[in-house]
């Protein structure tokens, strides 16, 4: 075993031969390769009973959903909800931060430019909030060997820090850092009082319906399909926001330069793990970038977003999920995303 | 050709040493012949195409530059032939007898082959590289790229071998044994990813201008570096239907940086886990081996990024085409008799 090499050892040429031959010879008569131990793996926890996902709708996302719908017209779909003062409540609202409101007027103009907002206008980003999903009591989704949602998110989530901090020098906070309760609520503020310029939550999928794995990227929007619906009915169970709050939070998003830079950020994001995540799983399914309303993502001023990175339910994924090397690759596919997401040039 | 049936006579053998990578695949011979094909093969696509082309299969630039005709397989893209794709496997086969072929054995010689081959793909798909190549050799060893070229450089202690190709990163500790899966790592981000990083880079950049998954790639081999640039680096594209002079030199330096902290990060973790004199003898002992070992500057990069961890040295290898098959022919050739006779 490496570990227990000591320096200076004799090489003896005619035993890596004898080596090659023996490995080989394995593979020819079908033979296992001898164990031995593999560094760095996380054993993989007892099974566990699964915590039914939706049991409990999310009343906070359905009242302020309806009071959304009823805003924008009686007559529209929920899909078009959307309230058509908001920009203009958005620049009062904003008063104090100039670049907002020049943002919002460009934004206006040219709908759809390819140019980043944030870079066009100088806007530095200096610290990120990482918000690993669920934590304490609320373990989120459970794979079938026992693999609580919670552990993954908060591991990935640390590596992601790590990468962030060493490789760019950014300031990285973390929403929790160890296993405890964090109410939706409690993060948006985090990031809202720690000055987050961008937010990044993250979630591990629960498919039972399919048998698949698929990597999807959300961000905030209160214009979403059934799916969508379900899985923030689920995420927003802790939410700790009183219908006010959340009508009055969603009553002050529309086309700001939050909407527009989550949606780039979501796709970067997406794009970087379903790229590689597909390098390593063939089969995995992009399932994109996607509109939801995730209230911590409303609560957030910071451009934010929701990974679901992986998928529980598909048991190859909980295998995958259980060693270092593959949760390590997560944290560099989001820090890819992310990465390429700051440094898109501008025009 | 049919395959080359086995001869029951040992004098007369011909040790060849192959590397099988993703982007380029190399031979070289104890009769001194040395060749190197990139790694596409290409069936027509119909008679038409066949009658037109005269040939049952293509290879290498030549498959590529009749690539509209063809169903062009690229075996290995992925570090392994994946799981389920006859197709890969197949050209694996072709592949292999190519390079066999170009080894130019002569009638009734016999053949005893080492080949080396990515690292995830020995893990994964040794049996059946084994079956690809058993054809067309009458002994056969497999063993993972970078240790192929540690053999060869004879840096068979005290060092790390780094191969930087197209679909992986592969990373190989060297301590004076047959390494073992805890001796190796392997990264995705490789030449691949640089190149797509790359193409992202430039149609955002120049959105208007025309560039191909090739030509991409084909800047990054002939210009591609990290660090501070020796001058800027200009390049002829199509914008619009006329060809204009662009400079991708930010663009290029950008995505090529971009496996760095990924590729030092993982030297570090694998030689951490060994005895502190040992990890101080092997930062010293460290090779870039690889198609990405001649992105210019690559190994001061990495000096420099290791730094801050102690005294590391960094080289590249001096041949990196041919250290693969060199360091797997050197094998072949020192394998005991006895050991090829199971083979």
């Amino acid at each position: 075993m490496a570990t227990t090499h000591r320096a200076g050892e004799k090489i003896d040429r005619q035993q890596i031969l004898r080596g090659v031959y023996e490995d080989n010879l394995r593979t020819v008569t079908n033979q296992p390769a001898p164990k031995r131990d593999r560094r760095g793996g996380t054993p993989v926890p007892k099974r566990q009973p699964r915590v039914g996902a939706f049991f409990v709708m999310g009343l906070l996302v359905m009242a302020g959903f309806a009071y959304g719908v009823l805003q924008a017209s009686q007559q529209s779909s929920a899909r078009n909800a959307m309230p058509p003062a908001t920009a203009s409540q958005i620049v009062q609202q904003n008063a104090a931060v100039p670049e907002v409101q020049t943002v919002v007027r460009a934004r206006d103009k040219g709908k759809d430019s390819p140019i980043n907002i944030a870079s066009l206008y100088g806007l530095k980003v200096r610290t990120i909030v990482i918000d690993p999903g669920h934590g304490g009591i609320d373990g989120g989704t459970v794979g079938q060997l026992g693999t609580k949602e919670k552990d993954v998110t908060l591991d990935v989530a640390r590596r992601l820090k790590a990468r962030l901090e060493r490789n760019y020098g950014y300031r990285i906070l973390l929403t929790r850092d160890e296993d405890t309760r964090v109410s939706l609520r409690d993060r948006a503020e985090f990031a809202n009082s720690h000055g987050a310029d961008l937010f990044v939550s993250i979630h591990v999928n629960w498919l039972p319906e399919e048998p698949v794995s698929a990597v999807e990227t959300y961000y905030f929007s209160p214009d979403a399909g059934e799916r969508e619906l379900q899985i923030a009915h689920r995420e927003n169970e802790d939410s700790e926001y009183s219908v006010a709050e959340f009508n009055q939070m969603l009553s002050s998003v529309s086309h700001t330069m939050k909407i527009q830079e989550s949606k780039r950020l979501a796709e970067s994001v997406q794009k970087s793990l379903y790229g590689n995540v597909s390098r390593i799983d063939r089969s995995v399914e992009n399932w994109g970038v996607k509109r939801a309303p995730f209230v911590v993502l409303l609560g957030s001023r910071a451009p934010s977003i929701l990974a679901e990175i992986a998928c529980l339910s598909n048991r190859e994924d909980e295998i995958k999920l259980n060693t270092d090397e593959y949760r390590e690759n997560l944290a560099i596919f989001l820090e890819e995303g992310i990465i390429n997401y700051l440094q898109q040039p501008p025009l | 050709m049919p395959p080359r049936k086995k001869g029951k006579s040992a004098d007369n053998v011909l040790h060849i040493g192959i590397d099988l990578g993703t982007s380029r695949s190399a031979v070289s011979a104890s009769n001194g012949k040395r060749e190197w094909v990139h790694s596409y093969v290409g069936w027509p696509k119909d008679f038409v195409a066949r009658k037109m082309l005269g040939q049952r299969v293509l290879f290498g630039e030549d498959a590529l530059n009749n690539r509209l005709s063809l169903n062009l397989v690229r075996p290995l893209e992925y570090g392994v032939i994946r799981e389920g794709t006859e197709r890969d496997q197949e050209a694996v086969r072709e592949l292999i007898h190519h390079l066999i072929e170009m080894a130019g054995p002569a009638e009734g010689q016999e053949i005893y082959a080492a080949v080396g081959v990515p690292a995830e793909a020995l893990k994964v798909n040794k049996l059946a590289i084994r079956d690809a190549v058993k054809e067309y050799a009458d002994a056969l060893m497999v063993v993972s790229e970078p240790f192929a070229v540690a053999y060869g450089l004879g840096t068979l202690n005290n060092a790390m071998i780094i191969d930087i190709g197209a679909g992986t990163t592969d990373f190989c500790v060297m301590h004076g044994t047959m390494p073992g899966e805890e001796d190796q790592r392997t990264l995705n981000q490789a030449g691949d990813y640089i190149d797509e990083q790359f193409y992202r880079m430039l149609t955002e950049r120049y959105p208007h201008a025309k560039f191909s998954e090739v030509s991409v790639r084909h800047f990054k081999e002939q210009h591609g570096f990290v660090g501070a640039p020796s001058g800027r680096v200009r390049v002829r594209v199509p914008i619009e239907g006329k060809f204009t002079e662009i400079d991708i030199t930010e663009d290029l330096q950008a995505a090529c940086e971009r496996i760095l902290p990924a590729v030092t990060e993982t030297a570090i973790d694998l030689i951490s886990h060994y005895e502190p004199e040992f990890q101080e003898l092997v930062a010293r002992n460290i090779f870039v081996a690889g198609g990405g070992s001649q992105i210019k500057g690559i190994a001061e990069a990495l000096e420099q990024n290791l730094r801050e961890y102690g005294q590391y040295r960094v080289r590249t290898v001096d041949d990196p085409l041919f250290a693969g098959a060199d360091g797997a022919l050197a094998l072949a050739q020192d394998m005991p008799e006895q050991y090829w006779e199971n083979m």
